[in-house]
């Protein structure tokens, strides 16, 4: 059954990836460089889709446990850091580099294998990080609603709903640009 | 019909049919995490090599039983990468795209070393950043979870940065690249 369930999702996923232009290197390089802005479009929406759907799932009890991830420390940014260094060197992302793959872009076998790799050399930087203080050995798990001093679901439901106004403006922007240009699209 | 098969879609739809994939893992109780499905996939290759070698491991771990649905949703990603290129007419076995062949060379191996190194680069960021696009950006940042605003507010401008350094004084005319090339 999980594998009927992982391929579906997975494949859903893929799919929606390639809908998207994210399979596509010049249009990750163009929103890394700000000249196209369609990806932060397809993120926010995806993410105002989870956070909506999900909250409104759970006020209708369908319980989904929201865990929170801990916050490590410094070596977090140093981890997304890197990351993006990463992104910008590939035009992918772990994700993208799976569906690149599918898609006939052969080359990204070699992101994949290095994606593989990284574990490996992960179990001997750790322990560095740790050592000076860069990772804490017991994670804090902090949330901003917390730190607000408020509850989760108004907290989450006001987010959801800022991002909603932000893609809206977004699309604004986009009519804006397209009459400008005389373009179709 | 025939268009939405075809041809690319706009954010808005494409956005929420995404969303919609992670939310179904959610319901499911499964963890939509790619850079962690990786680990998952790695940790289940040396279990199969060297089951020894996990056992002093800090960050690998031992076999999990969330393991198997992790690694099936990578085999859906590749195919559904695969299905929505064929079905779009656009498949086509290709090496580098071509914006980057333009602008740092035709060179196979150059581009080889880079997806190499961006790929380590990638992986190690996700484990020790505590997530990638999906499980920190997507799936994390719903949880309103410190962590993942920190991990994603420093890739998104890490990359943003980075890519603006390697195009730094090249072309970097985005529009209408030949899809099959891209």
């Amino acid at each position: 059954m999980d594998i009927i369930t992982g391929l579906t999702i997975g494949f859903l996923f893929g799919f929606a990836l390639w809908k998207a232009g994210a399979l596509r290197y010049s249009v990750v390089i163009g929103a890394l460089l700000l000249k196209d802005m369609r990806l932060y479009g397809f993120m926010m929406t995806a993410l105002a889709t989870i956070i909506l759907s999900s909250a409104l799932l759970n006020i209708a009890g369908a319980g989904i446990e929201m865990g929170v991830k801990p916050y490590w420390g410094v070596s977090q940014i140093i981890g997304g850091v890197l990351f993006g260094i990463g992104m910008a060197v590939l035009g992918m992302c772990p994700g993208t580099c799976m569906g690149r793959f599918g898609a006939g872009k052969y080359l990204s076998i070699f992101g994949i294998l290095g994606i593989l790799s990284a574990p490996f050399i992960t179990e001997a930087i750790l322990p560095v990080t740790q050592r000076y203080g860069l990772r804490f050995e017991r994670p804090e798990k902090l949330t901003v609603y917390q730190q607000l001093g408020v509850d989760y679901l108004p907290a989450v439901i006001i987010f959801g709903i800022a991002i909603v106004i932000f893609l809206a403006g977004l699309r604004v922007m986009e009519k804006r640009k397209n009459k400008q240009s005389g373009g179709a699209k | 019909m025939k268009g939405l098969i075809k041809t690319e879609w706009h954010w808005s739809l494409s956005g929420v049919v995404a969303g919609i994939a992670v939310v179904m893992a959610m319901l499911i109780g499964k963890n939509f995490a790619i850079a962690g499905a990786f680990v998952a996939l790695v940790r289940n290759i040396v279990n199969i090599v060297n089951p020894e070698y996990l056992a002093g491991t800090v960050f690998i771990g031992e076999v999990r039983a969330t393991d198997t649905w992790m690694i099936a949703m990578l085999g859906g990603i590749f195919l559904g990468g695969f299905a929505a290129s064929r079905l779009a007419g656009t498949f086509q076995l290709h090496g580098a795209p071509a914006m980057w062949s333009k602008t740092f060379g035709n060179s196979a191996w150059k581009r080889v070393v880079t997806v190499f190194t961006g790929g380590i680069l990638l992986g190690v960021g996700a484990n020790i950043g505590s997530g990638c696009t999906t499980g920190a950006f997507l799936i994390g940042v719903p949880t309103l979870s410190v962590g993942s605003f920190v991990t994603s507010i420093s890739f998104f401008a890490a990359a943003i940065f980075a890519a603006n350094i390697l195009y730094a004084g090249k072309d970097k005319k985005v529009e209408n690249l030949p899809y099959q090339e891209d």
